[in-house]
Order: structure tokens, then C-alpha cells, then sequence
């Protein structure tokens, strides 16, 4: 029972707090009673992961091994050199995995793709690597139905709720921020500042979805695929991702002033007092966090514009691409063994498909027509901003 | 240099200390070389060394170092991780092991692994220099030194996007992956600390 609100609490602390990290014991736990042949899970060690993962597998008996991704949830990790091979290598030397099953088969979180290669996992290991779903709610039916993944478990879906996470990751801490100050100096300031705060923040998530088809298509867009709309995207000004919260910021300030003239009263006077840090937070929002998402990432780097393409003579419809991508942009023509993309304008620019492509058949493109080959998307991991880091950081 | 920035200077101190010991013609294993700056000290010093690092672009910069000090064919460079010593080399290869500021960035469960392959390629009677953060033991001196630390952690990070933390138990945990410890060194404040372990004779 105290372990229960125990976890709620942290649970909901971690949930506001996800920018950081938070570390977790590494290597084996075991659910249920495992025997040699029981399947073995992989996932990070970001606490409120591996607490859900947990959750999820009750009623399983099977291994789970916690990657050392240094307190960063899966897919941050993977895409920012948290979460490699060299990690999952680790772990099964640490836990000494290999003596408890008598199996090689590891399945990890789809989401690692993007950072852990399998070819070195298997040949310093002699472990092979295989994606299950994105999420550990779907385990369950994956391992029923004999471990395969429907295309419904590979996506990336970004439900509400999800995005109301996402909302609260950047909510929270603005909040303590204020609240400090305001607490001590300026008491009557907190709940109008707190429903100012978390109303954009949850306001511009929910709406996301609804405001990108609203303004003609998100990064897709930029991808060329949806057409005429790829210009706009190039203004800062309706960056997507600023456009959303600009809406929601007109909602908001409508409003305002609908409040504001109920009111009565010194009316204009408060709507600037209000309107102006309201324009800052969803300006800062909008900026910060779009590029968290799946859908938006915030204009400020180059990545948003890359597509990838793929050099069909290259491709033997191995199928990795369709395994991994969590958008399901790929399908595979099982007679003519090649894949093909059929929903780039979904591209996230995770990277998973280049990275996983066993025959190097796909790229990242610039819309100059610069190309990033398969081995610097695997080399090179995106740090903070977006950017990939090639200089040494000591 | 993140790692300087922090230490303020300790860590060029550190590794002249550690180097000390080291005699000519003496095979050294340093592990999470990074940019060399131990690995130099022993090479300079006659040793043999052996540097391993998983970044390559901490091993550009070493290698650099070392070429301008003429002092590239006395370090053997290799890019792995620390995980994979077991396979790299056989059992007794080295003379002395050497590590400085890397096991902070290992789990609980590599630091453990990590000793105890340290401990097989060691020769009987080898020894094992190994430095790093520590917490301080008594809270009265934690709370200065993570006071202090805050600004130059923040800048840090800021910088280069990197940070340290500080590591458990080191010299038990030494211990436990089989090392007699002769020595362990605190730094003033307690934040750094260095063990000196040798593996039995017999062993």
C-alpha cells in the first residue's frame, strides 16, 4: 500500500521533471518465474520507464535487463548516444544473462532503433537483437501472438494523454519558477499565473494534431511531399510548431478579453499585463519543446528539413525499415523485394531505418541534395538541441 | 576539458601523482584514456602503455598529444569500451592497470565487472592506480563541496554539455573484485579520491 503511493508520487514527480534524469539500478530483474527458455527484455534505466515497463509485464515470466542509458528515457537515449550497442553489450556481460536461458534472442523497446545497431551487439555477444513494440503496454499481445508486431504496435500514435505528459514536462517546472517568487512577494499572482502556465501548455499540445492539418500539414510539408505548403514552413514565422501556439495564444487572449470586459473595470490595461507574458510562454514553448514531439521540431535545426531517401538497387526488401519505423512510412513489395516508402510526409527524422538498413539503402537528404550516409547517422548522435555532435565533448 | 574545469586543476596534479609510481620498461593498462593525459605521464616515464577509450574523438585528441611529443609509438590507442577488456586481452598481460575519472561514468554493475576484469589482466603482484569523484564521507563536508561544485557543474555542462558524478564505495568495490588495497588517498575537501590496490602474488 505505501509502496503504491510511494510510487504514484514519484510516478507524477518524474512525469513533471522528465527533463532530467533519473537513474535506476542497471542489469537483471526478473517477472514471474523465468525458465531457460523464457524471452528476455531490454529497456533503460530511466526510473519511471522501468517502473511502467514492470507494470506491463506482470503476469509474465520473463527477464528484463536495464540498460546503463544513464537515467534517460528509451527513445531520448537512443537518439542521443545514451542508448548503443555498447550499452546493451554491457548489460548482458554484467548480468551474465547468457548463463540463465539457453536462447540468444533479446528484444528491445522499438524506440532503441535509432541507437542501437544489432550487427555488434550479435558479433561480441553472440546475442541477436530484435525491435518488439513501441510500447510496453502491447508486450503482452506481441509475445501471445508469437512475437509479431502488428503495424499498429509500431507507431507512434502521441495520444492525449501522452501529450498531456508532454504538456506537464514543460508546465511543471515553469510553475516552480514562479511560484518562488510569487509565493513570497506576490501571492495573489499564483493561480491566475499557474492557469495561464498549464492552460497554454496543455492548450498547445491537445491542439496539435487539429492545428497541424490547420496549417497545411507539419514537417511533411517541408518534406515537398505535401506541395504547395513547403514555402510557408521556412518562415519563422509559421515554423510549425510557432504557428500552433500562436493559435493558442489568440484563444487565449480572446479569452482575456472576453473575461477582462465581464469584468469591467481598467480592462486594456491587464489584457497587456497578461498579454505580454503570455506571448513570452508560448513563444518559449513553442521554441523549447515542438521539437520533443513527433509531430513538430522547432525550426532551429537542420534536421527538421532532412528527408530520407531511398537508393532502391541497393534495397533487397529485407524489411528492417518497415520493423522499426515508428510512423509506419514503409512498406515492403514481398514480390518484388524492395521497399518502398509510402507515407514520407510522416517522417519524424528519427533516423531508425538508416541506422537499422542492413544493406545501407537509405540516406538522409538535404533539400540542397547533400546527403548524410548511413555511417555518420550511426556514428554521430543528436545532442540537446538537435544538432549532431562531431566535435569531441570532454 | 570539462573534466579539468571541474577538478579545477586536481586532475593534472592526480595523474602526476599516479604516474609516479610507474617504472620503465613496465606494460600499463589505462583504462577510459581519454584524451591521454595519463597515459602521457606513464609513457613519458619509459612505460609501455596501453590506452582504451570508447569515444574516438577523445582518441584524435590523444593521439595528436602524443605525436607532438613524439611519444606515439610508446601508447598503443584502441577504441573500445571498458566492457569488452575480457576480450581484447589475455589474463597477466599488464603490469599495472591505471584509471582516472572514468568509472563515474559506468553503472554500479560495470564498475563491479569492469575491477574484476582489471583484476584478471593484471600479473601476479600487479598493481591497480585507480582515481576518481567521490562523495565526501562526513555530510559536513558534502554539503561545502557540493556548494562549490554547483557553479563549476552548471558551467560545465553549459559548455560541453558533459558532466561527472561522483562514485560509491570505490575502494570496496575494489576490493571486492579481489584487490588488497594499500592505500587510499582522500583529496583536501574529500571529493577525489585514489586507490592504490595489488593483486596477491599467488593469485
Amino acid at each position: 500500500m505505501l509502496r503504491g503511493v510511494l510510487d504514484f508520487v514519484k510516478d507524477l514527480l518524474q512525469t513533471g521533471l522528465r527533463v532530467l534524469r533519473f537513474s535506476t539500478g542497471t542489469g537483471l530483474q526478473t517477472i514471474g518465474r523465468p525458465d531457460r527458455q523464457s524471452p528476455v527484455f531490454v529497456t533503460c534505466n530511466f526510473d519511471l520507464t522501468v517502473r511502467r515497463v514492470r507494470r506491463a509485464l506482470r503476469g509474465l515470466d520473463c527477464y528484463l535487463l536495464v540498460a546503463p542509458t544513464g537515467g534517460v528515457n528509451v527513445w531520448c537515449a537512443a537518439a542521443g548516444g545514451d542508448f548503443t550497442a555498447d550499452d546493451v553489450v554491457s548489460v548482458i556481460k554484467t548480468s551474465r544473462i547468457s548463463e540463465l536461458v539457453d536462447h540468444r534472442r533479446l528484444i528491445l523497446p522499438q524506440l532503441a532503433a535509432t541507437g542501437v545497431e544489432r550487427t555488434p551487439v550479435h558479433e561480441r555477444t553472440g546475442w541477436r537483437v530484435g525491435f518488439g513494440p513501441v510500447r510496453a503496454s502491447d508486450i503482452k499481445e506481441y509475445v501471445a501472438d508469437h512475437f509479431k508486431k502488428t503495424p499498429e504496435m509500431r507507431r507512434v500514435r502521441f495520444d492525449p494523454m501522452e501529450r498531456v505528459e508532454m504538456a506537464a514536462m514543460w508546465a511543471f517546472p515553469t510553475s516552480i519558477v514562479f511560484m518562488v517568487p510569487e509565493l513570497i512577494f506576490w501571492r495573489p499572482l499564483v493561480l491566475p499565473t499557474l492557469a495561464l502556465i498549464w492552460g497554454l501548455s496543455v492548450g498547445t499540445f491537445m491542439a496539435f494534431p487539429r492545428l497541424d492539418r490547420m496549417l497545411g500539414g507539419g514537417k511533411g510539408a517541408v518534406a515537398g511531399t505535401h506541395g504547395s505548403s513547403g514555402w510557408v514552413q521556412r518562415l519563422p514565422f509559421f515554423n510549425p510548431g510557432f504557428g500552433p501556439s500562436l493559435v493558442v495564444f489568440a484563444v487565449f487572449l480572446t479569452g482575456l478579453a472576453v473575461y477582462v470586459s465581464f469584468e469591467g473595470g481598467p480592462g486594456w490595461i491587464s489584457l497587456l499585463w497578461w498579454g505580454l507574458p503570455g506571448a513570452v510562454i508560448s513563444a518559449v514553448m513553442s521554441f523549447e519543446l515542438t521539437g520533443s514531439t513527433p509531430i513538430y521540431k522547432s525550426g532551429g535545426h537542420e534536421e527538421r528539413l532532412l528527408t530520407v531517401q531511398l537508393l532502391e538497387d541497393r534495397c533487397s526488401g529485407k524489411a528492417m525499415c518497415e520493423q522499426v519505423c515508428p510512423k509506419n512510412c514503409y512498406e515492403v513489395d514481398s514480390k518484388k523485394h524492395k521497399a518502398v516508402i509510402v507515407a514520407g510526409h510522416e517522417c519524424v527524422q528519427c533516423g531508425a531505418c538508416i541506422v537499422q538498413c542492413p544493406e545501407d539503402a537509405l540516406v538522409f537528404t538535404f533539400p540542397d541534395g547533400g546527403t548524410i550516409p548511413p555511417e555518420e547517422v550511426r556514428r554521430y548522435k543528436l545532442n540537446l538541441l538537435g544538432e549532431r555532435k562531431k566535435s569531441a565533448s570532454a | 576539458m570539462g573534466i579539468r574545469l571541474l577538478s579545477l586543476g586536481r586532475s593534472e596534479r592526480l595523474h602526476a601523482r599516479m604516474a609516479e609510481s610507474v617504472e620503465a620498461g613496465e606494460r600499463v593498462l589505462d583504462v577510459g584514456c581519454g584524451t591521454g593525459s595519463l597515459a602521457l605521464r606513464c609513457a613519458q616515464k619509459g612505460a609501455e602503455v596501453t590506452g582504451i577509450d570508447s569515444s574516438p574523438l577523445m582518441l584524435d585528441v590523444a593521439s595528436h598529444k602524443l605525436a607532438a611529443l613524439d611519444l606515439g609509438d610508446k601508447v598503443d590507442l584502441i577504441q573500445m569500451s571498458a566492457i569488452d577488456l575480457d576480450e581484447k586481452f589475455e589474463e597477466g598481460t599488464f603490469d599495472v592497470v591505471v584509471s582516472s575519472l572514468m568509472f563515474s561514468e559506468l553503472s554500479d554493475d560495470e564498475q563491479r565487472f569492469v575491477l574484476r576484469e582489471c583484476y584478471a589482466l593484471l600479473r601476479s603482484g600487479g598493481r591497480l592506480l585507480l582515481a576518481d569523484e567521490v562523495e565526501p564521507k562526513s555530510w559536513w563536508l558534502r554539503i561545502p563541496t557540493r556548494i562549490l561544485r554547483l557553479p563549476l557543474v552548471v558551467i560545465t555542462y553549459i559548455l560541453t554539455q558533459a558532466s561527472t558524478k561522483a562514485v560509491a564505495d570505490l575502494d570496496e568495490k575494489a576490493a571486492d573484485a579481489g584487490f588488497t588495497i594499500q592505500s587510499v588517498d582522500r583529496s583536501m575537501l574529500g571529493g577525489l579520491m585514489l586507490v592504490v590496490g595489488a593483486k596477491d602474488p599467488e593469485d
